[in-house]
Parts: structure tokens; sequence; C-alpha cells
């Protein structure tokens, strides 16, 4: 059966994000889709992945997109909800070893968890696979990619579930890989990196995060292969740049951005599928920092130029060209920006209300009203709350009915939200 | 989604609900308002026709409020969006059809039609209208009866334009004619349709110079009748508009001028003296600067041709219909940037011409220069907007393919396009439909 066939809709985005769908191969280009096309590929083929990718997939997004592409059938949070003549070879596959997860191998149960969490299932993952409780020095790789693949899924849903994660969320999941497992390790270098982010980001006493620092770096640098050593590098010093950003000391901030930025060059071409996904998706991650570290200096023309990067990297992602977009507007050229954010709400989901509301905003500031309503009118139909869009409707040409309607609606989501 | 929630929705809140529109709804969103008036509070009031819904609106306002449960061929109740106590009336009245007495009939189906329902028009009045063995005396009894023929025979000339398969026949609208009272509106409007349906469809001379002698005597037939000058003035209006199809035939520019200064002054000769009225007159501007324009513009007048495009956007400036022909003008005279603006505001105020309007602009704008690729890039998006309000768009996705393969980087969307174009049936019905 084709794509189209299993797919209800002829939609743009919806065969962009076909394999969120049903791991249905699409052939979408975008990062996010060439990610779970290999998690789900690995799995299958009972492959060993030692390194991890980075970016988050909150578990919204399924709903989302099956909002925006009209089809419910997709909001689901656990593979079996999805009727049967949606599913693919690969999405049966996904929902058996759910069945029995107990049955896979330790590098299947960790990849299980990765596919999963990259489909934002993390509540099916956690609800699904149970986290080793003897895990020892001696124990493997693969018991250690488990728990931090299982650490990682846990740590993404109780963030997201808004009530403070800490609260529920459990650091010495992380702890225990980092105090136990093999210097230098893969799984040792990914659970100091998530801990050492959380301390940045999180702690107001900086002595662990600069503790954390410290082993990853000298971890990064044991490693004995190239890859291996420069990807680990490039992580960490993105990561670490965090550090004197928040204290505003800036030449560090970018001495440790540009580091990051040189070791995630150096891994591009790493000719293996599995390993050019790791250092490309790493690439968009560092990329995407440098725009937001040029932003803060206020080198909008860098911060350009890195949005073109970013742009080449992974042109139909809605968060990439957002970033773009952003980058665009900041130094005024709400032409290419307004362009940015359109294309970005049709790459959806997750910033569709808010990049069709810039895109609006894009279009105003270049005087073009229709093309401004039009766009803030498309983001009042993806989020009706969307107050803002109806503020900015409201005054965009009060002779126009549009502003009228915007102004009431207005007064009516301000009633409610008292 | 309630009614409110969509700017759409409440600007045609009457088509969903019959509640009241928004205070800038186009005209004829305003005239089912006014006919559930007289159908619900027995206000009688006189209606002549001059534009119907097309059969695409009401799919084409589903897709566009997003509202699976709008009631597409039929005023069926649906929970959501229809619980309006007049709905609700609306939907029973069509259950009692038979049980009303004629007037009620009447009102009902004018109201229905006005709507959009017109398959439940024809379903509705085929069983009342006049057999071929009542004699002529029979038919002509009841004036409210021919209100209910005319009604059918709109229905289903409405349902022949989408789909020339509906057995519809100008005979049904000569039955009219014939049975409606003499110096009669309902009379004048039967001939006159029947006047521009053969000069439109069928071409026929002898058929044309047949209705528009009918037409005359008709409107000699009125003047002598008790209606005020206001009506006789519409329909002069009326009739000159429709009678320069004559000279347009035999390609006389000069006639055909002639007969829209005609119809002209006798627009203005209209004198309002209700609100109801004044609804009238502005309904008329409408198809009156249309066809003005259009003739000014065919015989080489362009500034008339502008007065008169301007004037039909200045006299219904929320109505879609009214920015897709201003834009087309533009385009017309080479002003692409004011026709892509005045598109995307018929895509504004749509349904009709939503995605047409994004698709037109998606045309206009691929066509300017743009620094690093913009105008593609825009053009691109234009073409997915469009797409996402009518998946079947296939003139979109036609272009959506050719703009995309012009830009580097742009594989996904130019391989999805055309896997599209191979699954989609062309030409485009929504847009061809929506062009015509």
């Amino acid at each position: 059966m084709t794509p189209q066939a299993l797919f209800p809709t002829n939609s743009f985005k919806g065969a962009l994000h076909l394999e969120m769908f049903n791991l249905q191969n699409g052939s979408s280009p975008t990062l996010l889709a060439t990610s779970i096309r290999q998690y789900s590929r690995s799995f299958e083929q009972q492959q060993t992945h030692v390194f991890w990718t980075q970016r988050k997939v909150p578990s919204g997004i399924r709903s989302a997109l099956a909002r925006e592409c009209g089809n419910r059938h997709f909001d689901i949070a656990h593979p079996a909800s999805l009727p049967v003549h949606l599913r693919s070879g690969h999405w049966q596959q996904l929902i058996d070893a759910l069945q029995d997860p107990q049955a896979l191998d330790r590098w299947q149960q960790a990849l299980l968890v990765r596919l999963l969490t990259s489909l934002g299932m993390h509540g099916c993952a956690i609800a699904s696979l149970e986290a080793p409780t003897d895990l020892h020095p001696g124990s493997s790789e693969a018991d250690y990619q488990y728990a931090n693949a299982l650490a990682r899924a846990r740590f993404l849903s109780h963030k997201e579930t808004g009530a403070g994660y800490r609260d529920r969320y459990r650091p010495e999941d992380y702890w225990h890989i980092v105090n136990q497992r093999r210097f230098g390790s893969p799984a040792a270098c990914s659970a100091t990196f998530s801990l050492m982010l959380q301390y940045i980001t999180e702690e107001p006493d900086i002595s662990q995060a600069q503790a954390l620092a410290h082993l990853l770096r000298e971890q990064a640098q044991s490693i004995d292969d190239d890859f291996g050593r420069c990807f680990v590098l490039s992580v960490f010093h993105r990561g670490y740049a965090l550090l004197p950003a928040r204290d505003a000391r800036l030449d560090e901030m970018i001495r440790h951005m540009d580091l990051a930025d040189e070791y995630s060059s150096k891994v591009l071409d790493s000719g293996d599928p599995y390993l050019s996904l790791v250092a490309q998706e790493n690439r968009y991650s560092v990329l995407e920092s440098r725009i937001k570290e040029k932003f803060m200096i206020e080198d909008f023309g860098a911060a350009g130029r890195f949005a073109e990067q970013l742009l080449q990297l992974d042109p139909l992602d809605a968060r990439a060209l957002m970033s773009v977009g952003e980058a665009f507007a900041a130094v005024g050229d709400y032409e290419r920006a307004a362009g940015s954010y359109s294309r970005a709400a049709h790459c959806g989901p997750l910033y569709t209300a808010a990049a069709w509301f810039m895109a609006g905003q894009c279009h105003a500031a270049i005087g073009q009203k229709e093309h401004s309503a039009l766009c803030l009118l498309e983001s009042l139909r993806i989020d009706p709350k969307a107050i803002s869009a109806a503020e900015a409707l409201a005054m965009l040409d009060p002779s126009c009915p549009t502003s009228a309607w915007a102004a009431s609606r207005k007064l009516a989501l301000e009633a409610e939200s008292q | 989604m309630t009614a409110r929630e969509s700017f759409t929705a409440s600007l045609y809140a009457p088509f969903i609900d019959l509640s009241a529109p928004s205070a800038q709804a186009p005209i004829h969103v305003q005239k089912p308002l006014s006919l559930a008036v007289e159908h619900f509070e027995r206000r009688m009031q006189i209606w002549t026709l001059q534009r119907a819904i097309p059969s695409t609106f009401r799919p084409a306002l589903a897709r566009q409020i997003r509202a699976s449960t709008l009631p597409v061929t039929a005023p069926t109740v649906v929970a959501g969006l229809s619980d309006s106590e007049r709905w609700q009336q609306l939907v029973e009245d069509v259950a009692r059809y038979s049980a009303l007495d004629e007037p009620r009939q009447a009102s009902l189906v004018r109201l229905l039609f006005s709507l959009g329902f017109h398959a439940t028009c024809v379903a509705l009045t085929s069983n009342g209208v006049a057999s071929d063995h009542e004699s002529l005396e029979a038919r002509s009894r009841s004036q409210e009866r021919s209100h209910i023929q005319l009604v059918h025979a709109n229905a289903l000339w409405v349902q022949w334009i989408d789909d020339p398969s509906t057995a519809y026949s100008p005979a049904l609208h000569a039955e009219v004619h014939q049975n409606a009272s003499p110096a009669t509106l309902l009379r004048f409007v039967a001939a006159l349709h029947l006047l521009v349906f053969h000069a439109r469809n069928t071409r026929d001379t002898q058929l044309i110079a047949h209705w528009d002698r009918v037409c005359l005597e008709e409107l000699y037939a009125i003047e002598g009748a008790d209606y005020a000058d206001f009506y006789k003035n519409l329909m002069w209006s009326r009739y000159y508009r429709a009678q320069a199809f004559i000279p347009y035939l035999r390609n006389d520019q000069r006639e055909a001028l002639k007969s829209m200064r005609r119809a002209e002054e006798f627009a203005r000769a209209m004198k309002p003296s209700s609100i109801h009225e004044q609804l009238l007159q502005r309904e008329n501007i409408f198809p009156l600067s249309e066809t003005h324009g259009k003739t000014a513009l065919w015989a080489g007048d362009v500034e008339l041709a502008e007065a008169m495009y301007t004037r039909l956007v200045e006299n219904d400036p929320y109505d879609p219909k009214a920015h897709i022909e201003y834009a087309e003008f533009m385009c017309a005279i080479g002003k692409a940037d004011v026709a892509l603006r005045h598109y995307l505001r018929a895509s504004l105020y749509a349904p009709p011409g939503g995605a047409l309007g994004l698709y037109m602009a998606g045309q206009l704008a691929a066509l300017k220069e743009g620094e690093h690729g913009a105008s593609k890039g825009l053009a691109m998006s234009l073409h997915l907007s469009a797409l996402s309000q009518d998946n079947e768009a296939c003139a979109a996705l036609e272009e959506l393919c050719e703009v995309s393969a012009q830009c580097s980087g742009e594989e996904f969307i130019s391989a999805w396009a055309r896997a599209q174009l191979e699954v989609t049936p062309s030409p485009t019905p929504t847009l061809a439909q929506e062009a015509a």
C-alpha cells in the first residue's frame, strides 16, 4: 500500500510527517523524520547504536499534527491505539515488540525507548518498559544505554507536565550511570551531559555544574576514536557555553561556541548513516545555539549567516525555519522573515500558530495588510485562544471587518481568562 | 469551534444558523436573514433574484470554517452549529412542507434557495409544480404557486450550471412566465432569465429577439401596474443590462455601451424608501458595475472600466467576488501588485474565492522578481495555503510543481506536488467553477 493510500488526506504536512504517524517511509528530508526512520530500521535490524540524538520531541506534537492534518486517528499516546488499517509493517512490529518487551535484548530495548521518544510517546515508553534495578560497574554498555534512554524519557515526560519536573523526576537515574559506568563510555558521557545541562539551567549554585563539566571534558578527551571525541567535545562546549551566558561573560560564551562549531563540523562526513544522522543533528543544535548567541551579542549579520546554514541543513524543519525567520526579522528583512515563518507554519506542527502570528506581524511591518490579516486569522484558527493574534488583527486595519471581529474575540478571550 | 470563534463563521452566520452576521457582511449574506424574517414573521416583501448562491458555496464554507458538521446539501440539524431556534424551525418546516399553506411554502423555498440548499428546493417543489394535464386556468390560479415554480426552475438552473446533466430546461422558466399573472414582476423576471439564458448559452438570435420583445412587453405592462417607481426602475435597469448582450453578440461596442448607459440611468432613478429597498439597490449595483466595467474594457474605455470596478468594490467592500472581479481587471491592465492585494482580500472574505484568491496571488507572486527568491517562496506558501483550503486544487498543485522545480532545495515539495497531481483529477473542479 502506498503512503498516499495509507494516509487519508493529501495534506502536505501529513506527507512531510508520515514517519511520525505510522513509521511509513515517506522520504521526508527533515532530521526529525530521518531520526524516526533510522531508529525504526535499526530496531528492526537489531543494530547497536552508542551515540545519541539530542532533539527533544514533545508528546504534544502528535495531537497538533493530527489536528492540523485533519485526522484524529493519529492523535494517540500508544502505538496500539492506531486503527489497524492505518498501520504500516514497521508500526505493527513496534506494537508486537511492546507486547513483550522483556523478550528483547538490552540493545533492542534501548532502541525501542529511543524510537518511542522520537515519536513523542514518552509516556508509553515509561509505562511499558521497566527501569533496570541491578546496574553495577560490570554491567554492559547496552544495560547503561537502556537505563539512559529511559531516564531521558522520564525527564522529557515529567518536564512536560508543567507541575515542576524536579518533584517527580529522579536525577539519581542519571547519577547512577555517571558514577558507575566506565569513564568515557558513550552512556556515561550522555548522562553526564544531561546532568550538566540541568545543573546549568536549573540550579543557582554553579559548583555542581562546573564539576560535571570538568568530568565531561575529561571523559571526551579520553575517547580514542575521532568521531566519538569530536562529537562529545562539540556537545560539551555547546552545553557549557550556557554557563558564561548566564553571567553575561560573552567572550567566554563565544569561545565555547566557536569550539562547539569547530568540533561539530569535523564529524559531518562519517560515511555511516547512523553516525551521519548523529552528526547532523548535533550540527543542527550547534547552529541553532549560534543564532541565539549572535542575537545575544546583537551581531544580527552573523545570526543571519548561521540561519542560512541551518536552512541548508534542514530546509523543511519548522523549528529551524522559526529561528531563520527570527534572524531575518532582527535585521529588518521582513519579507524573507515572513517567508520563513509562513514556511514554518506549513511544515509544523507545534509552532504553527506562532509561525502564522509572526508571519502576520512581518507582513504588517512592510504594509502588506491583506497578507497579514490572512496569517493572523490562520493563527487564530490553529489556536482559537491566541489572544496576541486577536490583538494584532484588531489593530491592523480598523476599517476592516476582521478588526471588529478580532476586537470582540480579544474581549471574549480576556473575559475567559479572568 | 462555535460560530463566533471563526471570522468566516461570524461573517456568514446566516448560512450557519440563521443568526445575524457581522455588521459589515456582504449584501448577499443579509438576504437569507431578511428572507428568514419574511418566512418566520410572515412579513411579505418584494424579492427579485439577482444573485444565486452557487452549489459550491456551502461545501466551501464548510471547508473554510473547518466544520465537517455544517449542513451542506440539506438543512439537517447538526449538534453544535445548528442549535439556533430558527434553524430548528426551518428544519421542522421542511419536514412538514406539504402541510404549509402556499404563501408559507413559497417563503420557505425562497429562504432555502437563498441559503444554497438547491437540492432541497428541487425535492420540495417537484411535487408542487403544475403538471401538463392541468389547465392553464388552474395553473394561474395561485400567484404563490408561480413563485414556487420559479424557485424550482432557478434551483435546477443553478445545479445545471455546475452539472450540465441536471434536468434543467428553459421550458421551466417559460412555464413560469406563462403561468404568472399578467403585469407582474414575476412574469418579467422569468422572461428576463430566458433572454439572458439564450444570449449566454444557445446564442439563438431568433429566441433572443423573441424574449427581448417579451421583456419589453412585460415592462410596459408593469408600467401600468400598481408597483412603486423604485421597482419599475429596477426592472428597467435590469432589462437594459441584459439587453446589452444583443449588441455584444453582434460585436457592436457602441450599442452595448449605450444599453449600459440606459441601465445606469434607471439605476440612478431608483429612490429607495426602506432598508429593504436600499439593499435591493445595492444588490443591483453589483451586476451593473460588473457588466458595465467589462463592456467598457471590451470597448477600450479603461477609465470608465476602472470607475465601474472601483464602484463594484466600494458598493460591497467585503464581498469576495467583488475583489476577484477587481483583481482580474487590475491584471488585465497590468497592475499586478494591486491585483495581488485584492486576490488576498477575496481570500480573506471567502467563500467563494478562498483557494482561488490564494492561488492567483501565488501566480502573481511567482512572476515578481524578489530578492533571494523571496517571491518564489511566497508563491509556494500561497499555493500550499490554497491547497490547505481545497486539497483538490489541481491548478495550485501544478503551479507548486512549476515554482518548486525552479528553486534549488525544493525537491520534496516538488515531488509531493507531482505525486498529488497523479492522484488528483484534473482540471480542478472548484477553482474552475469559482473562476467561471
